[in-house]
């Protein structure tokens, strides 16, 4: 089958975020009343400006936390941080893909926090 | 005491002797008067001619009375020392001089040695070598060898999507050398600082990587194959789209390319993260 390219979900990179365009959002997720969709080591925050709904799962390194998973945009909202440029974000619902990276030394994988 | 009289008695010689028995060719007796003079040994010839003269001037002699004095025999024109006549000397302890025994006499008596089968010798050579060969094939260092061989082997026939960690043995462990794991934790020291303050400094100087892939999109793989022998270590390096800060970090072996390595880091394929331009900040 082919994919025409407006067919395809968008694709955002925001420092060490990566925001794919899904169909829909889980029904496991739960909603959470924050617009803070992550945290950096130094503080710093992604949050998300406009109207939209963000969504929360257990996390894989604490089941008792639940971490922002998905989010929907109901209307063109910005993605703003400290140190990155805003991004503008259509309407949609999101997930959201934390960067990773190898560690050869103990041959796993690992998230980014920057 | 011996007096001077009986000294002059004692070495007095007939005509038929020689001037001297030790040294023969070395003085002359003169035929005239009877006297002994020293003969210049720088002429050979001059040398020889007495011990002829002596010879043809006394054709009856024996082989004894031929010799040149004792312990010497008459070789071609010269006299030689004869060691035969001081070993049959010495064999008889006393006897007369005019025996001689022939030198293959002297083994007559030697004990018998037991003699050995060729063919025995043979077969016990063959084992002896036998013995080393296994010896050598079953030692503790061809055993460890071996091993090795076998386990490379396995992991290299496990998948091929671990070709390059041959030395890691499953998720999480990996096997090293003590030198290569003080490298290891010089490395890891050395990443967490330098290369996470100035990425540029630790690539270029610090870890000695070699650059394999650059894209259009700025991000460059680099490999270190110095740290742990038979991996390869790939690093992307790749800048924030924002601040333009560069940043390094470690993507798995089987990379080839920069973007697929920026691909794999945010779960992406390569045609997705080429989709990824222009909605980046």
């Amino acid at each position: 089958m082919i994919s025409w390219p407006w067919n395809e979900p968008k694709l955002y990179r925001h420092g060490d975020l990566l925001l794919r365009q899904v169909d829909e959002i889980p029904v496991y997720a739960q909603q959470l009343s924050t617009n803070i969709i992550a945290h950096g080591e130094n503080g710093n925050t992604h949050k998300l400006h406009g109207s939209h709904q963000v969504y929360g799962t257990h996390s894989s390194q604490n089941y008792r936390v639940i971490e922002p998973t998905y989010f929907q945009a109901k209307e063109e909202i910005s993605l703003k941080h400290e140190e990155h440029s805003t991004l503008k974000i259509s309407k949609g619902n999101y997930v959201i893909v934390h960067e990773r990276e190898h560690n050869p030394f103990k041959g796993i994988e690992q998230e980014v926090i920057d | 005491m011996i007096s001077g009289a009986s000294l002059n008695s004692a070495e007095a010689r007939s005509d038929s002797e020689p001037c001297s028995y030790l040294h023969p060719q070395k003085y002359h007796r003169d035929p005239d008067t009877g006297l002994c003079h020293k003969v210049n040994l720088l002429n050979k010839s001059s040398t020889s001619t007495p011990v002829v003269s002596y010879v043809a001037n006394n054709p009856t002699n024996t082989f004894q009375q031929i010799n040149c004095g004792e312990g010497t025999i008459l070789k071609g024109n010269s006299c030689v020392i004869d060691f035969r006549h001081e070993v049959a000397a010495q064999g008889q302890m006393g006897g007369s001089s005019d025996t001689f025994l022939p030198i293959t006499n002297l083994f007559d008596n030697m004990p018998d040695f037991p003699k050995i089968d060729p063919v025995q010798i043979g077969f016990f050579a063959a084992i002896f070598i036998a013995s080393i060969f296994i010896g050598r094939q079953f030692s503790r260092k061809k055993r460890i060898a071996r091993r090795n061989r076998r386990f490379i082997k396995s992991r290299w026939s496990i998948t091929s999507d671990q070709r390059n960690s041959n030395v890691q043995d499953e998720p999480g462990i990996l096997r090293v050398t003590p030198e290569e794991y003080r490298r290891m934790q010089a490395f890891e020291r050395s990443f967490n600082t330098v290369g996470k303050s100035d990425p540029e400094y630790f690539l270029h100087v610090t870890s000695g990587a070699k650059l394999i892939d650059a894209s259009r999109r700025g991000n460059e793989l680099y490999s270190i194959d110095t740290i742990i022998r038979g991996r390869s270590l790939r690093l992307v390096k790749y800048r924030d789209p924002s601040t333009g800060q560069a940043y390094i970090c470690f993507v798995p072996s089987h990379t080839n390319k920069a973007d697929h390595g920026m691909a794999w880091k945010f779960h992406l394929t390569p045609r997705e993260y080429s989709r990824t331009k222009g909605n980046e900040a």
